[in-house]
């Protein structure tokens, strides 16, 4: 044991001392060849001769040295060294071969690490104390806006109340309203998202400020919250801090307008506590929750505008606590209206709760695991095909192998100079994706997180932490580990043949049939995993297609768009608002070049609009309830559809003398027409708005008249109709944006012929014109406004079309490279059959049919595979069924096309062999 | 490569390098010139075989090495045996001693 001990010590010091050893035993040997050499001067011989002598007498230095070494037990790891030097070198030498391997390599190790990290990212929980215990509490309506896998949502501020004075699962719970507010500071002045939290929330939370202090009870003053006398207390987000105020020492105490009200700065909070909760840059609170009185509790069961933040108690399960919500809101349904009792049964309305694990994994997992899915074949098919690479280098390096055995070497030095160099393959592919981890990342977080996770801080989505940084090496490892296990199995199939090249090839039919039937199912194998991938981006191509072609039912030709945040304080009144709206329309439409101005609400068809489930139809008798009626609303003003181009059905458009009307006039679309009227003729029938509107006895002269039907156009995106990135259609009225509906946040729509820069400028001039202090954004043409509704879609089909074709490149290098193995192993047989008299054509279609049968194997079972998994991906297609044979027929005969060069250019070779040349080689 | 002859030499070799150590400290050169005085000439010892044989020792234990001052006031590497070097030279030399008067009593009466 001791022995073995001081062995091990020895070994292990002479690791790490390995040049001190090497330095005495230099000495060492020197001390002694002076010594003869001494020896031989007392002899008589001259100090010149005697030290020849000398060397001549004590032999071979280096072989001594060797000997030495070799009793060390260090030897190994000297020739591991040596020979891990030495496959460096082969690579350098063979400069082709190692930049396809390791770029083939570090290209799918990052590729894998990229999507990792963004599953890791996004799917791991919130950064809260125990986040399996804080949950979003939701309302849904399956029967009203179609079921939907999609988690989370709005819920009311009465259902709040409800459940926080009366539900005891919770330890804390809050409710909070988001709303984008004109924010000014020290010399910043800009419109961001802010949120409007109640008493508990930052408890929900329970993350520390990073400065100052969260809001208290005394925070929640009991006052009308828009009076400008009050100062409310806010606290802003770490983001906003370091990026806005330059991280400002004395923020606290300091005034923050928010909508220009001054209200004061308490804390600030860290990033982690918004991240998962759309990315609000200021947080303050809001008291009018508490002033509902028992009937508005009542009515505003399902007016959702906001969302419930709960923390379940430690010793309670997520189940309990659902029971609880829902024995409230049976209580609720014994307790309430008619009319409510009647919604909540049709709509089939159920109250949910779902921690931020959950809705991530049920909201964008999904896509996400769908593209790790699609690396890993990738990778797959990478390893593949470095695999084959390997193995045809193999054999022709069979001779070398098969000298160095002759010549001494052992079976063992030669596996392990293989797997050296697969080391060094997997060592360089990793060095090299190191180097572009980095830049990759920021690449992906700019140009793609922000477009597909808005509502993520995009560095706390893709980071190289801890387990990015274990997952590439890991990753590296897997593709090293499966690299050598590749190289070993190509060894021991193909063993017979390094042994012995230089006996005659009869010995070598057997183990050459195996390593090409090996090699042939690597490439078919390979072939399918592309067929697979190219079928799905095909999918997505033209489902991505079919939504940019979508009729958005508008026209976008020389239409610009402008948002502009009026704040309530300086625009509080409606007279000034509308005459803020008709002097800047008016001072833009005498600007020549400009044809037409109409304001909005919402960006058309690009953006997502509210829905109203307050409606009712008092002329339409047999519809059973009011209450069921539920329609996306859009506030726009005349010479909105117009400058669209939305065509109108029946009725008018709106008329700058509709704004008298006390009651307000409605156009409704196409869609609500067939929904709710079924060939009742809509015009002038009446629509009433809000929980408290009596069907059978209203005021008509107060109550909004139809007065137009236009048709539909697109809601929330082009292509929001269905599937995982969809938010549902449903029918929709407009109204016109009067006096009495205030706004903070306008959109302004021009037509004109101006160039676009020019033309954002001569905007912002006249607003300044109006109010130096309005922020003037988002300024871009209408055309690109709805192109971006298509992010998601657009960045999928991207990453999934690059990987495929990346597959198919990979693929085609594969094919290449085994047949052309193929024909150099059969050269011989080649010539004989020449010489027999085969004609090259036959030859050429001999070695084509051979890459043909291993390409159609692949081809057949990549559309198999393509099918089953056709199920999965059908949520996220737009307009092309998952099976749709148009796809698969043309992946085919792509694939079929491509794959056939790879084999043509070493079937051509093949055919133009010399018979003699060939016999005369052997 | 003829590898059985080679280790029955190098056996021998550890017993002797073993055995001269018992008298003190020596070093490689030291070593291989004693032998061949005392063998009268007859052995000698390629440095190719005495310094594997030396550091093989070493990494078992039975000698350590260590630099000083030799004789022409040079710094050299000395060896000496350790505890388990004196008893494993013994060891050898009764293994030895058998093995010869074996050899003996074949050459004798064979």
């Amino acid at each position: 044991m001791r022995r073995l001990l001081r062995s091990l010590l020895f070994q292990l010091s002479s690791l790490f001392r390995n040049g001190t050893k090497e330095a005495e035993l230099d000495e060492e040997v020197q001390y002694h060849v002076d010594r003869i050499a001494q020896d031989f001067e007392r002899e008589g011989m001259s100090p010149d001769e005697a030290r020849k002598a000398a060397l001549k007498e004590f032999g071979n230095v280096e072989a001594i040295k060797e000997g030495s070494r070799e009793s060390w037990g260090t030897h190994w790891l000297f020739s591991m060294v040596r020979e891990f030097r030495l496959g460096l070198r082969l690579l350098w030498k063979s400069k082709g071969f190692t930049a396809a391997v390791v770029l083939t390599l570090s290209i799918c190790i990052i590729g894998n690490t990229v999507v990792f990290s963004i599953l890791d990212g996004i799917l791991k929980p919130p950064s809260y104390p125990d986040p399996d215990k804080v949950f979003e509490i939701f309302n849904t309506y399956p029967e009203l806006y179609g079921s939907s896998t999609k988690l989370g949502g709005a819920i009311s501020r009465a259902s709040y109340l409800d459940y926080s004075e009366n539900a005891e699962a919770f330890e804390s719970m809050a409710y909070a309203e988001i709303r984008d507010v004109n924010v000014s500071i020290n010399d910043v002045l800009l419109r961001t998202r802010g949120l409007y939290v109640t008493k508990k929330f930052f408890d929900v939370v329970s993350i520390a400020p990073v400065k100052g202090r969260y809001f208290v009870e005394s925070d929640f003053f009991d006052n009308n919250e828009n009076a400008s006398s009050i100062q409310y207390p806010v606290v802003i987000a770490e983001s906003f801090w370091k990026n806005q105020l330059g991280g400002d020492g004395d923020i606290l105490g300091k005034t923050i307008y928010l909508n220009s009200l001054p209200n004061f700065v308490i804390g600030v909070a860290p990033d982690s506590v918004s991240n998962h909760l759309y990315r609000p840059q200021v947080f303050r609170a809001l008291p009018s929750v508490y002033r509902m009185t028992e009937d508005d509790k009542m009515r505003g069961r399902f007016a959702d505008f906001g969302g419930i933040f709960a923390r379940v108690k430690a010793e309670v399960g997520k189940d309990q606590a659902k029971a609880q919500i829902d024995a409230l809101d049976q209580r609720y349904f014994e307790r309430t209206y008619e009319g409510k009792k009647e919604f909540i049964k049709r709509s089939q309305h159920e109250t949910k709760m779902a921690t931020y694990q959950e809705m991530s994994q049920a909201n964008e997992g999904k896509s996400l695991y769908l593209l790790q899915f699609t690396v890993l074949v990738v990778l797959l098919i990478g390893c593949l095909n470095v695999a084959n690479l390997l193995i045809a280098r193999g054999i022709r390096r069979g001779a070398e192998f098969a000298i160095r055995n002759a010549v001494g070497a052992s079976e063992v030095e030669i596996l392990r100079q293989v797997l050296m160099e697969c080391l060094a393959i997997a060592f360089i592919s990793c060095i090299f994706g190191s180097l572009l981890v980095l830049p990759t990342f920021s690449v992906v977080n700019h140009y793609f997180i922000t477009g597909f996770f808005p509502d993520y801080y995009p560095d706390t989505v893709l980071r190289l932490n801890k387990s990015s940084t274990f997952f590439f090496i890991g990753i590296s490892s897997v593709a090293g580990i499966l690299l050598g296990v590749f190289a070993l199995t190509s060894y021991f199939l193909t063993r017979r043949k390094f042994l012995n090249p230089l006996q005659e090839h009869a010995n070598n039919a057997t183990s050459n049939k195996t390593i090409r039937r090996v090699a042939s199912i690597l490439v078919s194998t390979q072939v399918a995993l592309s067929v697979v991938l190219l079928i799905s981006a095909g999918l997505f191509i033209r489902s991505f297609f079919a939504a940019i072609i979508s009729d958005p039912g508008i026209g976008t030709k020389n239409i610009y768009v402008s948002k502009v945040g009026l704040t309530w304080a300086d625009w509080k009144e409606p007279e000034r608002i509308s005459e803020f709206r008709r002097r800047l329309r008016s001072s833009l439409q005498d600007t020549p070049g400009i044809e037409a101005v109409a304001f909005s609400l919402f960006v058309p068809v690009a953006e997502s609009l509210g829905t109203n489930g307050n409606i009712s139809l008092p002329d339409v008798p047999d519809e059973p309830s009011s209450e069921l009626i539920a329609a996306k609303v859009g506030f726009v003003s005349e010479g909105f559809f117009e400058m669209l181009g939305i065509n109108l059905l029946t009725g008018r458009y709106f008329e700058a003398n509709d704004a008298n009307r006390d009651g307000g006039t409605i156009v409704i679309d196409r869609a609500f027409t067939e929904k709710y009227f079924k060939g009742v003729n809509p015009l002038g029938k009446y629509l009433g708005v809000g929980s408290s509107f009596n069907v059978s006895n209203f005021n008509p002269k107060t109550t909004p008249l139809i007065v137009g039907v236009v048709e539909n156009i697109q809601h929330h995106g082009l292509d929001k109709g269905h599937g995982a990135w969809g938010a549902g259609n449903l029918p929709m009225y407009y109204a016109l944006i009067n006096n009495s509906y205030l706004s903070q946040e306008y959109t302004l729509i021009v037509k004109s012929s101006w160039p676009q820069n020019e033309l954002y400028q001569l905007i912002q001039d006249k607003v300044r014109e109006i109010d130096p202090r309005l922020p003037v954004y988002f300024n871009q043409p209408l055309e690109r406004a709805i192109g971006t509704s298509l992010n998601q879609r657009r960045i999928f089909m991207l990453l999934v079309t690059i990987l495929g074709f990346l597959a198919l490149i990979l693929s085609a290098i594969g094919i290449y490279g085994v047949i052309a193995f193929d024909v150099n192993q059969r050269t011989r047989e080649i010539g004989l059959r020449m010489a027999l008299g085969a004609s090259r054509k036959g030859i050429l279609k001999l070695i084509l049919q051979q890459g043909a049968g291993k390409i159609a194997l692949g081809v057949f079972f990549g559309l198999i595979g393509a099918f089953l998994l056709s199920e999965r991906i059908g949520e996220f297609l737009y307009e092309v069924k998952p099976t749709d044979p148009l796809g698969y027929i043309l992946v085919t005969v792509f694939v079929l096309i491509i794959a056939f060069f790879p084999s043509y250019l070493p079937a051509r070779r093949a055919s133009r062999i010399q018979p003699m040349d060939a016999l005369r080689a052997e | 490569m003829p590898k059985d002859k080679q280790d029955l030499l190098q056996g021998t070799l550890d017993l002797l390098i073993l055995r001269i150590l018992l008298s003190g400290a020596r070093h490689g050169y030291n070593i291989a010139k004693h032998i061949q005085l005392v063998s009268e000439d007859v052995i000698h010892v390629g440095q190719g075989s005495l310094y594997p044989s030396l550091h093989r020792l070493e990494k078992r234990g039975y000698i350590e090495a260590k630099w000083d001052t030799s004789e022409t006031g040079r710094r050299a590497k000395f060896y000496l045996l350790t505890p388990e070097g004196k008893a494993k030279a013994s060891l050898e030399e009764n293994r030895w001693n058998e093995f010869s008067a074996a050899v003996n009593l074949i050459l004798k009466n064979g």
